[in-house]
């Protein structure tokens, strides 16, 4: 095959080029610390990396949501151990001592430490949470409960919580029992997936819903009487101010009290579970939040050892392709002639 | 027979003026060492005899013949070589122009160094899960949807600018640029028959010639040949036609000898129709909607490449297997839009974009979504309505069921269909960016390897081009000894004669 000149230049340039290219890739991935600068270099990884990033950014969501309902759960729980200290007082030590032969002063006494119980309880389940009525189911922008002067009444967002009649005396809708279980669901990456009536499978989010009447009872129970302690309380206080003092009326009431307070323990114990239940997830969260940044490190990062490597080579092979360059014009047959 | 005396004298001059021309044409190589298309040329040499045979009587002389005759100046090209070049340098047009097209779009739409509309969806996700879990506002849910219809404003604005001025470069420059190339090429035509005939070679401008045919082929797949003309009974020269072989086998003449044809192009409805008038001005169509379907009867060459860049969109106009060009991501960047406002519009329970629920609304009052006209309704962003938290009228302040349910289906599959049923992709509107980013990126990444591939087989064709065409300084070296030699040796003929005679003459 000939080989011309204008041959020999055209092959040097594009081979010079290339190598420039070469250079200025292995330059990139130097400078940008990235596997690859688009996506037309690597699609694969490019989809990878986009799905990976979207996970740990939701990651990182969920983990701050999680560390916000846990104080939430923590100001629930704080607001139900003042119940609990409360109604302890009443069920195991006053309420014993007014039974234990009191005379109609002492008995007034208790039962005005009774009234003023009373009125403590209903300051706990009416605590707030920054903006939030912590025991008020799903309605916590509004004062839940409410205690009528006489201690005699305790409505539920105005519903009678003995009766379940609103204030007009009418059967309230949606009812007590409606109210009660209600819920407030967030996703924290269960996999939020409702049903096909619409309503979320309660697997796959977190209920952050509390309402103070699972808490402290409500309506009465097949004798008649009430369930509510702080009901329970007025009528303790209102057999002990009769007089002379009711203390079979008020052994009974007592009874039911301590049925109440046991309930009352219960769901104490069940916000105990939720929150380990959190600490739990938060813990989980935290652990994904490290395997997904290792991932993403590994597709997305390059290797720096490699990629220096790399673009020290290609400036070699570049140095050397410029030596060559000089020695291309190379003197021809026309410079030997005389 | 006998001698002319002077005849030797004729045989010198003849060698020197030979040899002179030689030197000449090496002087001429030499010269056009660099310049671009330049095929080398070679002096023709016979020598001549002009001795017949004697009809009257026998002899015993020698028959010597009379010297060297420059019968003329040749081409050393291979045409054969220039067809392979051709229809190569017509490949490589075609994927050169999709790979600088799907490079625009690349700058448009690829996020691996910018992340934007899939930051602004992750930051959705968040505000959203913020205001379920009652610690967000609607007013922050709402800026973040008003970052990422930001963003897919600027998107789609770039990507008219994009078609706006593929369109206008094609219609106007790209034109001009082909029909100035046939216009050149029929002047050249005409002036190198007139020169041949006169009996001119006219190699320099068939150089040009050569030159602007290859120019012709990048745009177009182009077939060369050369008819001979007649100008007296076994006198011819040869002239050019050029013609287009479309992909369903029709052929096309652009040239013919001094007639070319001319190309015009227009655009309706963001369809670039092509038409061609021959040589018999007849008009062709080339590119354009034929019976309803979009159609590109050329095979190769940069009108092909630039063409199915504007016309084609894959799926959406009617052919799955069509090249993916401007349109189809036109068309899916605005069916994700249009799928995601009344999404999300009617989970808020409007029905359409001026329902006074409506959360989007559409800058030009139309019902449909896209990402151009998409905007927040102005009940929206003056707050006049928020996101429903909830559906049902007697619902507690803290009922956040429609916020869950907007964050559900947010995150489910959507089937993206074209129009006539055809499956774009099944996943939620996060992933279905990410699909298009990655459709377009494994395109690019075909393309430019065609394209090396391409370019790497053309430059092997035009080395051997080269090898064949190209001026050698080393040869032409030697040629300029060797003729100066020859020039040398005929001058000394030419002295050595003359003292031959010089002696005849002195004897008388």
């Amino acid at each position: 095959m000939r080989i011309t000149t204008s041959m020999m230049i055209s092959n040097y340039q594009s081979n010079l080029n290339a190598s420039v290219n070469n250079l200025n890739n292995a330059q990139m991935h130097v400078l940008s610390q990235r596997n690859f600068n688009s996506v037309s270099e690597n699609p694969a990884a490019a989809i990878r990396a986009a799905s990976l990033e979207r996970s740990y950014a939701k990651n990182e969501d969920y983990i701050s949501l999680v560390k916000d309902l846990h104080s939430r759960v923590d100001s629930q729980e704080s607001s139900i151990k003042e119940l609990v200290t409360y109604a302890e007082q009443i069920a195991k030590d006053e309420g014993l001592k007014a039974l234990n032969g009191t005379n109609t002063a002492q008995a007034k006494v208790y039962a005005e430490s009774f009234r003023g119980l009373q009125q403590s309880m209903v300051r706990s389940l009416n605590m707030k949470f920054g903006d939030n009525y912590v025991m008020a189911g799903s309605d916590c922008a509004n004062l839940p409960f409410q205690l009528s002067e006489d201690g005699k009444t305790l409505t539920f967002r105005g519903i009678d919580v003995s009766t379940g009649l609103d204030k007009d005396g009418n059967p309230a809708n949606p009812s007590l029992e409606k109210m009660a279980k209600e819920t407030m669901y967030v996703d924290l990456g269960f996999g939020l997936t409702s049903d096909a009536s619409g309503a979320i499978l309660p697997s796959s989010a977190f209920d952050i819903a509390l309402s103070g009447l699972n808490v402290v009872g409500f309506g009465k129970d097949a004798n008649g009487m009430d369930n509510n302690l702080i009901v329970l309380a007025g009528q303790l206080a209102e057999s002990l101010e009769s007089d002379p003092p009711d203390l079979t009326k008020m052994e009974s009431i007592l009874g039911q009290f301590n049925k109440g307070f046991d309930t009352l323990v219960n769901a104490e114990t069940n916000l105990g579970v939720k929150s380990n239940f959190l600490d739990n997830t938060q813990n989980r969260l935290e652990d994904t939040a490290i395997t997904l940044a290792t991932q993403i490190d590994a597709i997305v990062n390059a290797d720096m050892p490699t990629a220096i490597t790399n673009y020290s080579y290609a400036q070699y092979a570049y140095n050397a392709a410029l030596r060559v360059g000089v020695n291309i014009l190379s003197p021809s047959f026309i410079d030997f002639m005389k | 027979m006998l001698r002319a005396t002077f005849s030797g004298f004729t045989t010198a001059q003849l060698a020197m003026a030979a040899s002179q021309r030689a030197l000449d044409i090496t002087g001429q190589n030499l010269a056009n060492v660099n310049t671009d298309g330049y095929t080398r040329q070679r002096l023709d040499l016979i020598s001549f005899n002009s001795n017949n045979g004697d009809y009257y009587v026998t002899n015993s002389s020698a028959r010597i013949g009379n010297g060297v005759i420059a019968k003329g100046v040749s081409q050393l090209r291979d045409p054969f070589l220039d067809i392979q070049y051709r229809r190569q340098i017509s490949n490589v047009g075609a994927y050169d122009s999709k790979d600088s097209v799907l490079s625009d779009l690349a700058a448009i739409f690829d996020e691996t160094n910018k992340g934007s509309i899939q930051t602004a969806f992750q930051d959705i996700d968040k505000q959203l899960l913020a205001l379920s879990s009652g610690d967000g506002a609607d007013n922050m849910v709402r800026s973040s949807m008003e970052i990422l219809l930001n963003l897919i404003h600027g998107n789609s604005t770039e990507l008219s600018s994009v078609r706006e001025h593929m369109t206008t470069d094609f219609e106007d420059t790209t034109q001009k640029t082909v029909n100035g190339i046939l216009n050149d090429i029929k002047e050249l035509n005409k002036s190198i028959k007139v020169s041949q005939i006169l009996g001119n070679p006219a190699l320099e401008q068939m150089d040009q010639r050569n030159s602007k045919l290859d120019e012709l082929a990048t745009y177009l797949p182009i077939d060369v040949s050369y008819k001979d003309f007649d100008i007296s009974k076994g006198n011819s020269v040869s002239v050019l036609q050029v013609s287009i072989t479309t992909s369903d086998g029709s052929r096309i003449s652009l040239i013919d000898d001094d007639k070319i044809g001319e190309f015009t192009a227009s655009t309706t409805n963001n369809v670039t129709q092509l038409n061609v008038k021959d040589t018999e001005n007849a008009s062709h169509q080339l590119a354009g909607v034929e019976n309803g379907a979009v159609v590109n009867h050329l095979g190769s060459g940069t009108y092909k490449g630039t063409l199915d860049m504007l016309n084609s969109a894959g799926a959406f106009n009617g052919n799955i297997s069509s090249e993916k060009g401007l349109g189809y991501y036109e068309e899916s960047f605005d069916m994700m839009v249009s799928k995601f406002a009344t999404l999300l519009n009617t989970l808020n329970g409007a029905d359409s974009p001026d329902h006074p629920d409506a959360l989007f609304s559409t800058l030009d009052g139309s019902t449909d979504f896209t990402a151009a006209n998409i905007k927040i309704s102005d009940a929206w962003k003056n707050g006049t309505i928020e996101i429903k938290k909830s559906m049902d009228p007697n619902a507690t302040s803290d009922d956040k069921s429609n916020i869950n349910k907007i964050q559900e289906a947010l995150k489910a599959s959507q089937d993206f269909e074209t129009a006539d049923g055809s499956k774009i992709y099944k996943g939620d509107f996060y992933n279905f960016y990410v699909n298009m980013q990655a459709v377009l990126g494994i395109d690019q990444q075909s393309t430019s390897t065609v394209l090396k591939n391409s370019i790497s087989v053309v430059n092997q064709t035009t080395k051997s081009r080269l090898s064949v065409s190209g001026v050698n300084m080393d040869e032409e070296g030697v040629n300029l000894m060797h003729y100066q030699q020859s020039y040398t040796a005929a001058c000394r003929l030419m002295t050595s004669l003359n003292e031959v005679l010089e002696n005849l003459l002195n004897v008388i």
